[in-house]
């Protein structure tokens, strides 16, 4: 009986051999969308990545030949991908609160990082949210569980912990979203729960608190994301269903959105971002879009339906766009982070039109 | 064999497979090393071992039409993989179903074990451990058109055999059950029926040498019955439902042959938010049958239930005489306050065993509260009940009373549940029960990397009034944690009581009085375990643990005494996809039944495993 059983299994473990492969054909196909649009400006799309292995593509023949024995390493993958963020050196630092942790992605480097702090006895980081980074490519994280900011330097290595206090607890109720303004030297954090977005100075002492709860100018229900840009901070109301837009002290300016299920309306308001024409990039996590408005609150195009292939998110979360104009897009439910990349208007059809 | 496990290593790893309509995946462990066995009992062996485990899943043309996982293990045990046995298993699991989430979904299932170690159950040591093999093989489908008569049908056979580590006797069970079910909705009644048919044939080592004269159980059911429900005013509903069992069993020469009918008829009002008011009735023309069907079939189930203290009463030993019962009961709850409720409830009962009848009355009620107390949660329940038997002016007073606590403070988190009952009523008119049971339970987080715990728990039970028939038992555990690095762990518990003896071990029993002293066993045992495992980095484990159990029976004048002492320890340390592993086990089993005297086995493995993701 033992030996038919094992009979058995060799056959089966055999029939890969005259088996079509289908791996290649469910995989989904691998160029995404390219948008025109007005005045010579252009949106494609570029890859997309999820996995560790993806920062190094090719493998040695040493590796290669360890990889056949022992088989390959266990690499890091977006589990539940929530906020993404890049530095000067061009860097995709992505938070994971599905494994407690933020990955760094140095494709230029062909290098790979994982941060985490869950097991730590003392200022564990649990739940990572937003991420940010300031202009020494130090790395802000915030835990909606501990209530606390965590900073890293540029090499990964733990700083301190902002909003930690002595018996362990965090000073935040549920901060989100962050934003650093490396020259002020001021930190904004997002306490979605207080409706309050808190102004710290770099070592974490409350000097201004903004907002209170409500849905007037200046006032929040669950405010999420933020993103600093010029003078403008810009913060996801997500409640209230709009993104408003103060200056740096705190005061209101304008604000862009409305509730609706049509285009143009915002419904789940996730991540923001502003690309090098001062346009507003708004992420819909229920519609599964990406939308661009101008500063007149104006729809000006939108990209990404729902769906797994490229181009197509499940549950879109965090957004960020470079100094390039590269659109960084998490995908959370695909587990993955999708690279757009916006080609502004050029210079010469920029004169002209003036 | 060691070529199939190289062919194997070489396979490449591919991806999920697709041939026409028919995708599959696969993927497992290969393993492969030295280890061997040795003990009193069996000759000294050692030899180059592989053994794979693996799992196929699939589908056809969609995972809703047609799936199936196909799972086959070879040479499989603690020494070198997770698995729990301590002798080298093999086999098979086969699962599938067909037309999932449609109206006519169905499944297939199948496994087969060889040499799988096992247990037999001694309450309040370790149990006994066994090695042998099973099989079973079930198949259901069901028809669910909306608005047509559901049907379900479902047949399921099964087997084993087995040995006692250290007992000279093995163990068998055959058994098959078949299942038919009905149930529509017509014209605002909510019907159902079902037929089952039902055998079962067990031969169990007698662990008390000599004590019973024969060691079979064997049983065959057949049942039908039907039920309704119907909404009436006042948020009320009315239900009524009939059962037909016949019933034909032997359990160690103890013989029924008979049919039992019950019928059950109910209705209930909530004519305020508050307040529910209900009234049952039941017959029952053969409570002599149910008797026996609850507590002297055991037979019938593989693994044995331990009967339930209030919802059992004694047996009988005259099997035949004609019985009856009738109970009828009209009650109401109302809620005083959000966290404050109440029942009273009256009761009459006629019972007819043994050739005397019985009658009694019962009034009684309860309350049960709950709140916040000191920042945890508190609740309570209490009741009472006044019983007055026909042609008696003896009242006897009943009471039961329960309550718990739970809270957390600071890194401390505590709580305990103590209940009490006298004079609770059984099945029987003529017995009552008491019982006390307790648990508590600590746990202190030092850090976030050191936690501590502790639980302690026992009961005692018995029929009131009725010297030798108590049960009791007590258990205690700690463990504490530092990090992976450390974790350890230990227990205590013992026990003693009464119980039968069945295919899966002795099974308590509150019942002494009427169950023929010849079957009954009086049971008695300790038993302690420590355990120890650390994980320094987060790629290497390693794991040891000790247990030890005494226990004795009693039957029929004659006594013995069970030992088992098992130790074990492994460690596993991962690179990539492969897994070093290397283990020891030794087991020591005896019991003075056996002429032979205690088993010494061991094994142990050293070797290495590989994960495949084969397609």
């Amino acid at each position: 009986m033992r030996v038919g059983l094992l009979a058995a299994c060799m056959v089966l473990l055999a029939i890969p051999g005259y088996a079509r492969r289908s791996k290649d054909k469910a995989k989904p196909p691998q160029s995404g969308p390219e948008l025109e649009l007005l005045g010579g400006r252009k949106l494609t799309w570029e890859r997309s990545f999820g996995n560790e292995r993806e920062v190094k593509p090719k493998r040695g023949f040493w590796n290669r030949l360890l990889d056949f024995v022992a088989g390959e390493p266990d690499f890091h993958e977006l589990v539940r991908p929530y906020s993404v963020a890049s530095d000067s050196r061009g860097r995709i630092i992505v938070t994971d609160p599905g494994v407690a942790g933020v990955h760094i992605f140095d494709f230029a480097q062909q290098k790979y990082k994982f941060l985490s702090r869950a097991e730590r006895d003392k200022d564990a980081m649990l739940q990572p949210q937003c991420v940010a980074v300031d202009s020494d490519d130090n790395i802000y994280v915030t835990d909606s569980e501990t209530g606390k900011v965590f900073v890293f330097n540029s090499e990964g290595k733990y700083e301190r912990a902002i909003g930690s206090l002595k018996g362990g607890e965090g000073y935040f109720k549920r901060p989100t979203g962050i934003a650093v303004d490396s020259a002020a030297q001021r930190i904004y954090i997002t306490d979605t729960l207080r409706n309050e977005i808190f102004a710290t100075d770099m070592q974490g002492s409350v000097l201004q608190r903004i907002g209170k709860n409500g849905n007037g100018p200046g006032e929040f229900n669950y405010p999420t994301e933020l993103r600093l840009s010029g003078d403008n901070l810009f913060v996801v109301d997500a409640m209230n269903f709009r993104v408003q837009v103060l200056d740096r002290s705190g005061a209101f300016r304008y604000s862009v959105g409305q509730i609706g299920d049509e285009t143009g309306a915002m419904f789940r308001p996730k991540g923001v971002a502003v690309d090098s024409e001062g346009d507003l990039y708004v992420v819909d996590g229920l519609w599964s879009v990406v939308q661009a408005f101008n500063r007149e609150g104006q729809l000006l195009y939108y990209f990404g339906n729902r769906g797994e292939g490229a181009g197509q998110f499940q549950l879109p979360a965090g957004l960020f766009i470079d100094k390039n104009d590269r659109i960084y897009v998490v995908d959370s439910y695909n587990r993955r982070v999708q690279v757009f990349h916006f080609y502004a208007q050029p210079k010469q059809a920029q004169g002209g039109m003036q | 064999m060691a070529l199939a496990g190289i062919l194997i290593w070489l396979m490449p790893a591919v991806a999920q497979i697709q041939t026409g309509d028919l995708t599959m995946s696969a993927n497992g462990n290969v393993s492969a090393g030295y280890g061997g066995g040795y003990g009193n009992f069996v000759q000294s062996s050692h030899n180059i071992d592989v053994g794979f485990d693996s799992i196929l899943n699939g589908s056809y043309y969609s995972p809703n039409f047609l799936s199936f996982s196909l799972a086959p293990y070879y040479n499989r045990s603690s020494t070198n993989s997770s698995s729990q046995s301590i002798s080298s298993a093999s086999g098979l699991n086969f699962n599938s179903s067909i037309f999932a989430g449609s109206h006519f979904p169905g499944s297939v299932g199948y496994s087969e074990n060889y040499n799988s170690a096992g247990t037999f159950n001694v309450p309040g040591s370790a149990d006994l451990t066994t090695h042998g093999n099973s099989h079973n093989f079930n198949v259901n489908w069901s028809e669910l058109i909306p608005d047509l008569p559901s049907l379900s049908v479902g047949f399921s056979k099964g087997g084993n055999n087995y040995s006692v580590y250290g007992l000279d006797q093995t163990g068998n069970t055959n058994s098959h059950t078949f299942n038919l079910r009905s149930a529509y909705r017509i014209l605002g009644f909510n019907t159902s029926g079902y037929y089952s048919n039902s055998a079962s044939d067990s031969t169990f080592p007698s662990l008390v040498a000599g004590a019973v004269t024969e060691d079979r159980s064997t049983s065959h059911s057949s049942s039908y019955g039907f039920g309704t429900g119907h909404i009436i005013p006042l948020r009320g509903m009315f239900s009524l439902s009939y059962n037909h069992t016949n019933l034909n069993s032997d359990y160690l020469g103890y013989h029924f042959n008979g049919g039992i009918d019950t019928t059950y008829v109910s209705a209930g009002i909530q004519p305020t938010n508050k307040l529910h008011l209900q009234a049952t009735t039941g017959y029952n023309n053969n409570l002599t049958g149910t008797l026996f069907e609850n507590t002297l079939n055991p037979g019938q189930a593989t693994t044995p239930t331990v009967p339930s203290i209030t919802s059992s009463g004694p047996s009988v030993v005259n099997t035949q005489t004609s019985s009856h019962s009738w109970d009828m009961q009209g009650g109401a709850d109302y809620a005083f306050l959000p966290n404050l409720s109440g029942n009273v409830y009256a009761q009459r009962r006629v019972q007819s065993y043994l050739g005397l009848a019985f009658g009694a009355n019962s009034y009684g009620g309860g309350l049960t509260y709950t709140r916040t107390v000191l920042g945890g949660s508190f609740s309570a329940f209490g009741s009472v009940s006044d019983n007055t038997r026909d042609h008696s002016d003896v009242n006897s007073l009943g009471f039961s009373a329960a309550a718990g606590y739970n809270r957390r403070l600071g890194a401390w988190a505590f709580g305990g549940n103590f209940s009490y009952a006298q004079n609770v009523q059984t099945l029987l008119i003529s017995y009552t029960n008491s019982y006390y049971t307790y648990s508590g339970n600590v746990r202190r987080k030092f850090s976030n990397q050191v936690i501590w715990s502790l639980t302690a728990a026992g009961s005692r039970s018995g029929i009131t009034a009725q010297p030798h028939s108590d049960s009791s038992s007590q258990s205690y555990g700690t463990g504490i944690g530092y990090g992976r690095w450390i974790g350890a762990n230990a227990s205590y518990s013992k026990s003693t009581g009464n119980g039968l003896l069945t295919a899966g071990g002795i099974s308590p029993t509150p019942l002494p009085p009427i169950i023929p002293p010849e079957l009954l066993i009086l049971y008695g045992g300790k038993s302690y375990s420590f355990g120890l495992s650390s994980n320094p980095t987060r790629r290497f484990t390693v794991a040891a643990s000790f247990s030890h159990a005494n226990s004795n029976v009693f039957n029929g004048g004659i006594g013995s005494w069970n030992k088992s002492e098992q130790f074990g320890t492994s460690f596993h340390y991962q690179f990539r996809k492969m897994v070093f592993t290397g283990g020891y086990n030794r087991l020591l089993q005896g019991t003075n039944a056996s002429p032979l005297g205690p088993e010494n086995l061991s094994s142990f493995f050293i070797g290495v495993s590989r994960w495949f993701n084969f397609f």
